[in-house]
């Protein structure tokens, strides 16, 4: 299963409370929460998605991982999808 | 290399200055309007504008902000309120509440107005202060139960001063209590009236702004808290909760009292934002061809200066207030003048200081 990272041509910023992806060609800024901040931490290239996924499973306390494990994968798919993620 | 003219963009929204009079004199006003001893002479009559509304539909109009001055002082102002729906349009007001009984919270229900109410402090003796009008705690309060009895739902805004700003962590509870289901804190800033508060040490440096923003609460239950500084300012969990706050400036055109188009109120102080007279120039022709509104969609965002170009923020804030900044430093694109100080403090945050590739000069 491929590693996955951040697209590198994206600035991301991040704090306790969230982050921030950004893109310098559009100026465009997308506000995450969280957990998609965490998410976007282990995009470093050593994880695939079931890893990251895993990952965030262990750190948050979920009252329905089944829940928590669909919307950690869809947000990473959806990061994917736009190509904001991408193998490493 | 010369950039392409930008397409024209909707005009979603009209900032509709109803009456240039008020029946308070609150001392931070940046509108400045007169008494309302001389309110005859500070409005035209609605059958003398609502032309103008029909007409901007045809450009794109969705919703109609009633400002003033004081709205409620419009003698037309329920014929307004019901007239705006009947033509397919959203309303929006802002009012002091001091004037609000039960028919005018009737009128609000009935046009689904999306309102707030000025309340500065919980007690009369700081909202008196700031509105320097004896009474108008009271009466805004009394217009707050008389919006709570017909179920309405509003916004308390603050305006935030030297006087109120150990009481502000309170206010969220206060205004929830009075019928407020959000409040929005504006920091009073220098322009209009508030020259004077300055002047006199009433307004807070930006360090003290910070740290009575550092100290408001967690609010819950579905109250939500609005602090009006530019998004780089203020904590990112605030913007997790309530989004970056996209300027709508490029679809906002003012229709002051006079009849005269503007950028916003500021129009009527500053004549280069003074648009000209919609009785014989048709908003047409003002939204699609006047020349501050086609540079001004050429310049936002990339041609934003100083710190506002380089952060993070940019094409979501737009530089937080061009007519602002306008009044402050005589340009439209330079820094907004809080996120500038912030810089020459050292506390714009490092982290939102990027480098966008799209960059007009």
């Amino acid at each position: 299963m491929s590693k996955l990272k951040l697209n590198p041509e994206l600035v991301f910023r991040e704090d306790n409370d969230g982050g921030l992806i950004f893109d310098p060609a559009t100026g465009d800024v997308q506000v995450l929460n969280e957990t998609a901040a965490f998410i976007c931490t282990l995009l470093d290239g050593t994880r695939s998605a079931e890893e990251i996924v895993a990952e965030v499973l262990e750190e948050f306390e979920v009252e329905d991982p089944a829940a928590a494990h669909a919307d950690a994968a869809q947000f990473i798919e959806s990061l994917l999808s736009r190509s904001m993620a991408m193998p490493a | 290399m010369p950039t392409e003219p930008r397409r024209v963009p909707p005009l979603n929204t009209i900032y509709y200055y109803v009456t240039g009079s008020c029946n308070l004199r609150c001392r931070h006003c940046w509108i400045d309007p007169v008494t309302e001893s001389q309110r005859s002479t500070l409005h035209l009559p609605w059958r003398a504008l609502k032309p103008v509304f029909e007409q901007a539909k045809e450009l794109g109009l969705r919703c109609v902000k009633l400002t003033g001055g004081e709205p409620f002082l419009h003698p037309d102002i329920l014929e307004i309120l019901a007239d705006l729906p009947a033509m397919g349009l959203g309303v929006r007001m802002e009012t002091n509440g001091t004037l609000i009984g039960e028919r005018e919270a009737k009128a609000l229900k009935a046009a689904n107005a999306d309102f707030s109410i000025s309340l500065d402090g919980p007690t009369p003796e700081i909202h008196d202060d700031l509105r320097n009008v004896p009474g108008s705690f009271e009466k805004t309060l009394k217009g707050m139960a008389a919006c709570r009895a017909e179920g309405l739902r509003f916004q308390a805004i603050c305006s935030l001063y030297r006087r109120n700003a150990e009481l502000l962590p309170g206010m969220p509870a206060f205004a929830a209590g009075h019928g407020a289901t959000s409040l929005k804190v504006n920091v009073i800033t220098s322009m209009g009236r508030s020259d004077e508060m300055r002047a006199h040490g009433e307004l807070l440096s930006l360090p003290e702004v910070l740290e009575v923003r550092s100290r408001m609460p967690q609010t819950g239950n579905g109250f939500k808290l609005f602090f009006d500084l530019p998004p780089a300012l203020l904590p990112l969990r605030d913007i997790v909760r309530n989004g970056v706050g996209t300027c709508g400036i490029l679809g906002i055109l003012g229709v002051l009292h006079n009849g005269h188009a503007g950028l916003c109120g500021i129009g009527e102080h500053l004549p280069e934002l003074d648009f000209g007279d919609l009785r014989q120039v048709s908003i047409k022709q003002v939204w699609e061809t006047h020349p501050t509104l086609v540079t001004l969609r050429e310049k936002l965002p990339a041609g934003l200066g100083g710190i506002c170009g380089r952060c993070i923020f940019r094409n979501a804030c737009l530089g937080k207030c061009v007519a602002n900044t306008f009044h402050a430093i005589g340009k439209l694109y330079g820094a907004f003048s809080t996120c500038a100080e912030a810089e020459e403090l050292g506390l714009f945050p490092e982290k939102y200081i990027v480098e966008h590739h799209n960059v007009v000069a």
